[in-house]
């Protein structure tokens, strides 16, 4: 479309001065959304013919305005009861958002306490998971305690039952030249050839040595075990050793680590001998 | 109130306007009062994209007033009194009881070509059609809708 040609068929003058037929105007109030210079066209033309008006100013007499303003405040009088019924309307209106508002507040303030609380429960279940590994591995040393426990309380039981056997016969050793104050128990079954060694005191061995249990029968010495201390005490507990048949005497002498045929090393311990 | 704000700026203008159209002093001021009133109870349905406030303004009033004139033109039957005659006719009212605000218009008016100011006061005060002016001047349609724009266009030149 040509604009210019369109400014200038006189059809914007028309339209200023109120005598466009009605399908004229819709056409030209389209246009001039889509063309500037059109708008300022019509712009133009309507404030100069504004301006001619102004140029024939003409005061009107005072009593106008009074009898104005008065029938102005009468007519919206007549109009009140519809204007408060619009009101009323406007009211529930208002009434229905504000209870919009009011949800969408509380809605916020829910969510805004919702992701505190998670956050205080994500910590919770943070310092929760790590408590329960912490438990965890406190329940399982304590397991592991208790089962140490029930094997030492078996031990003992066992040991109990060996010294309360009626056939068991004990038998005190007493320290020979090189540890006077060693002390050492022999518990022997002569039935069932158990022996058991029992050593309350003994000095510690020096590291490529270990103290070796002999069973004599008949003059001669049988290995009956080696003897592992416990390096805390010195001592071993009651312990199991070899069953020997007959034995009438018993020595325990310090021997080179891993034990030897026959006694070759000091006797520290004897009992019968 | 918004109202005397209204009527305080633009009751001179419309006034003049309506006067322009209606010669007669009691007619136009019941115009002038009736335009305010329907400016006042339409304020809704004025829209500011399709142009300012005082242009609407001023098409009521000015409707308002040709509705006056040809109502009354039809009761009273004066069909025979030729229409230019009657703008010529306010033309010389006016100039009569030229107001004191108005003495600005004798000298712009005098710089606007007669047969510019006779088209635009037909068009614009006197609510006629160009065909109308045209069959009134007894000038062919073309003329009038060109000198219409020529009108116009020095009316603009000279508000410039």
């Amino acid at each position: 479309m040509d604009i210019q040609a369109y400014i200038s068929s006189g059809i914007i003058e028309r339209y200023a001065l109120g005598i466009c037929t009605a399908a004229e105007t819709d056409e030209l109030e389209k246009l001039a959304l889509l063309h500037p210079e059109i708008n300022r066209e019509v712009n133009e033309i309507r404030s100069s013919l504004e301006s001619y008006a102004m140029k024939h100013v003409l005061s009107p007499p005072e009593a106008l305005k009074e009898n104005l303003m008065k029938r102005i405040r009468k007519e919206p009088l007549e109009e009140h009861g519809k204007i408060v019924s619009m009101n009323t309307k406007q009211n529930a209106l208002n009434a229905g958002s504000g209870h919009i508002h009011y949800a969408a507040a509380a809605a916020t303030v829910l969510l805004l306490i919702s992701a505190a609380l998670n956050f205080v429960f994500y910590g919770n279940w943070k310092s929760s998971e790590k408590n329960l590994a912490v438990l965890t591995e406190e329940k399982r040393q304590i397991a592991e305690q208790l089962h140490i426990q029930k094997a030492s309380y078996t031990e003992a039981m066992n040991d109990l039952a060996v010294l309360k056997n009626p056939d068991m016969v004990k038998m005190e050793m007493k320290g020979k030249e090189p540890a006077p104050d060693a002390q050492a128990l022999v518990y022997c079954n002569f039935k069932t050839n158990e022996i058991f060694l029992d050593v309350k005191k003994l000095p510690t061995p020096p590291d490529s040595m270990q103290y070796q249990f002999w069973a004599i029968v008949k003059g001669k010495a049988i290995d009956g075990g080696m003897i592992d201390l416990c390096p805390l005490t010195d001592t071993c507990g009651i312990h199991k050793m070899n069953p020997v048949a007959d034995a009438h005497a018993f020595a325990i002498s310090l021997e080179k680590k891993g034990g030897m045929p026959e006694p070759k090393g000091q006797i520290y311990l004897a009992f019968g001998i | 109130m918004a109202f005397s704000y209204l009527y305080d700026h633009y009751s001179a203008a419309l006034f003049g306007i309506v006067s322009r159209i209606v010669p007669e002093e009691e007619a136009a001021q019941d115009i002038l009062q009736e335009s305010f009133l329907k400016i006042w109870n339409h304020f809704g349905s004025y829209d500011p994209a399709k142009g300012r406030l005082f242009t609407w303004m001023v098409n009521i009033a000015r409707n308002m007033s040709i509705d006056h004139t040809r109502s009354k033109a039809f009761k009273s039957t004066r069909k025979n009194q030729s229409l230019s005659d009657s703008v010529n006719k306010i033309n010389r009212q006016r100039s009569f009881t030229q107001p004191t605000d108005q003495i600005g218009l004798k000298t712009f008016v005098q710089k606007l070509k007669p047969e510019y100011r006779e088209m635009i006061d037909l068009l614009y005060f006197g609510g006629y059609t160009q065909e109308e002016v045209s069959k009134e001047l007894n000038l062919p349609l073309g003329t009038v809708k060109t000198r219409t724009r020529a009108a116009l266009q020095q009316l603009r030149e000279l508000l410039k």
